[in-house]
């Protein structure tokens, strides 16, 4: 009774009429130019920076914006707008990794969840629960502080930390798709239980887990943000937009040299700000319920 | 109901020993030598003192039977002892717990009031000019990093004006709440401003549900005034979703704060979790974790008492 409900409350899109609504949202329009235009200057780094990667110039200390330095030098010279393009490059690097291995960890556990159900979901209801009753941040904050914060484990620390939105709402749907006639079809066709899962349901779920994803993109990154500012995130000698941003740790810097923190600052906002936009215009479109209000 | 909330209890005790065995475990895979925070610091002078006490605590028992008596003591208050200053870690949770509650107290309050506040006044008139204004709001509240709003609070109000301190929670002789105002101002303006988004968003929701729903224009086709539908009906029939994300925040306050208290070197319990990690103190470091985690699970099995009693449908599943 209960499932019968709620497959009625939510239609569900295909993915192709995304792509129609998308020119009527200009929510999601800006969104996604912000998102484009930093991804790919982040990307294109070799092309378009102006100074070596991590290149110190001791001669040219806290340099204010010039035209030489477009967005200044730091406290060890280098130049602020391209190690902004390299940092972008590395910083975006660990959140789409991570937050893609995120949702297949996310995916294959919410879909074997709510498939099967019974024992199996409980179980992983209760781990996802478990890993939910740490703090994000403290989370994170320990596992980095056991494994060591090279890019790679940073990766795979975010990955293991970030699944647990996936897993609840691929569960969710898959609760109630497995109730439709086309599963019972596939069933009595003799399908095999991986084959029904992947191949039947799962290609219905995935505009809510687009969604999902570019959130995780977005939480990764101000989480790596995060660790950096307190020292525990990537190794410094590597530009992330954390690592430029905890330059402003310093009292000297906050107070006399702007141009070191406000550019990492306002980078990182913008691609978060992005992000939500996509992920709001996202939902409106594919959930025309709210998108009503 | 009964039995809905014997089964939630349970479930809240398992949780609570698998996080308790997940911290002891963690602890003793850690490279430190248990016997460093189990004892006293004072009484651990010479080898066969050490031996002894060895013996006394049980460390050549097996590691269940040491498990479980580790429990009882963690039960009965005693957390065993700080690596880096020797500590109880009883004494140093007591020092730091009321400056985080200081801070989520506050933070709950004004971002309770802001966001409710901002989210109600947006839904009696959707689209127009304050509405619009109220979501770009909650999107910069939602996705600006908070250490970067923190950082530009500090520069703008302490540095630049000079009205307010960078950092700390009190000097020696700051004895009222009003003596520490300076500085509790900042990293609470923070928090909240960090908060408020998805409160603006999720009030103004609930109340824009209500608002369509057919009694409210039973009450306006009935003649009553404007003011009274939006206080008595409105607002009374959309707090209730919103009081459930309010209590689910609590625990987030306590925990969740790390960025906040390190960026204004407040003494609670993110501060002491980042330094201990820093300074591989792992015995604080886990105890912090678990206690901030066993209050999450409360809360958590609290909102689920609270839902049931509301809904009777959410008993029966």
């Amino acid at each position: 009774m209960r499932n019968e409900k709620q497959t009625t409350t939510t239609p569900l899109r295909p993915l192709k009429s995304l792509f129609r609504g998308v020119t009527r949202d200009w929510v999601l329009i800006v969104g996604t130019v912000v998102i484009v235009l930093i991804a790919a200057s982040a990307l294109a780094a070799d092309l378009l920076a102006t100074h070596e990667m991590g290149r110190v110039n001791l001669l040219a200390t806290n340099q204010p914006p010039s035209g030489t330095h477009w967005l200044g030098t730091d406290a060890l010279g280098r130049d602020m707008y391209s190690q902004l393009l390299y940092g972008g490059r590395t910083s975006l690097y660990v959140a789409v990794v991570s937050a893609k291995l995120a949702t297949v960890i996310g995916v294959v556990l919410g879909a074997i969840a709510g498939y099967l159900g019974r024992y199996v979901d409980a179980a992983l209801m209760r781990f996802s629960e478990l890993v939910l009753a740490f703090p994000y941040l403290i989370l994170v904050l320990i596992l980095v502080s056991v494994v060591g914060a090279s890019v790679n484990n940073l990766v795979i620390v975010f990955a293991l930390t970030t699944w647990m939105g996936t897993f609840r709402i691929v569960r969710g749907e898959f609760m109630s798709l497995k109730h439709e006639p086309f599963v019972d079809a596939a069933r009595t066709q003799g399908l095999s239980t991986a084959r029904i899962i992947f191949r039947q349901i799962l290609p219905n779920v995935a505009s809510p887990i687009l969604v999902a994803l570019s959130i995780g993109v977005a939480t990764i990154v101000l989480a790596e943000a995060a660790l950096s500012f307190l020292g525990l995130g990537v190794p410094v000698t590597t530009a992330t937009w954390g690592n430029l941003l905890a330059a402003a740790q310093s009292k000297e810097v906050l107070r006399n040299y702007w141009w070191i923190w406000v550019t990492p600052g306002l980078v990182i906002s913008f691609f978060s700000i992005g992000v939500n936009l996509v992920a709001d215009g996202l939902r409106d479109v594919l959930d025309p319920q709210s998108a009503k209000q | 109901m009964q039995r809905f909330l014997v089964r939630k209890l349970l479930v809240l005790i398992l949780m609570a020993l698998a996080i308790s065995a997940l911290v002891f475990f963690s602890i003793r895979l850690s490279p430190v030598d248990p016997i460093s925070y189990l004892a006293d610091p004072d009484s651990a002078i010479s080898k066969d003192k050490l031996d002894e006490l060895r013996a006394a605590l049980g460390l050549n028992d097996p590691i269940i039977i040491q498990y479980f008596r580790w429990l009882f003591e963690v039960l009965r208050g005693n957390f065993g002892y700080s690596l880096m200053t020797g500590q109880p870690i009883a004494n140093i949770l007591a020092q730091r717990v009321p400056a985080t509650l200081e801070l989520a107290g506050l933070t709950f309050f004004l971002s309770t009031v802001i966001g409710v506040g901002v989210g109600l006044f947006s839904a009696i008139k959707p689209g127009r000019i304050f509405d619009s204004i109220s979501r770009i709001v909650a999107v910069i509240s939602i996705a600006v990093p908070e250490f970067f709003f923190g950082i530009i609070l500090i520069q703008l109000f302490a540095y630049q004006l000079g009205w307010l301190n960078p950092g700390g929670r009190e000097l020696p002789g700051d004895a009222t709440f009003w003596d520490r105002a300076p500085n509790v101002i900042l990293p609470v303006a923070t928090l909240a401003f960090g908060l408020v988004g998805a409160l603006i968003r999720y009030t103004r929701n609930s109340a824009l549900d209500v608002v369509n729903k057919d009694y409210i224009r039973t009450a306006r086709s009935k003649g009553v005034r404007e003011s009274q539908v939006y206080i008595g009906h409105v607002f009374r029939n959309s707090v209730g979703p919103v009081l459930v994300i309010l209590v689910f925040r609590i625990p987030l306050l306590i925990g969740g704060s790390v960025i906040v208290e390190a960026l204004f070197q407040w003494p609670g319990m993110g501060s002491l979790i980042v330094s201990s990690i820093t300074s591989s103190d792992y015995p604080v470091v886990m105890i912090t974790s678990m206690f901030v985690a066993v209050a999450i699970l409360v809360a958590s099995f609290m909102l689920d008492i609270f839902k049931a009693l509301a809904d009777p449908r959410v008993r029966m599943e």
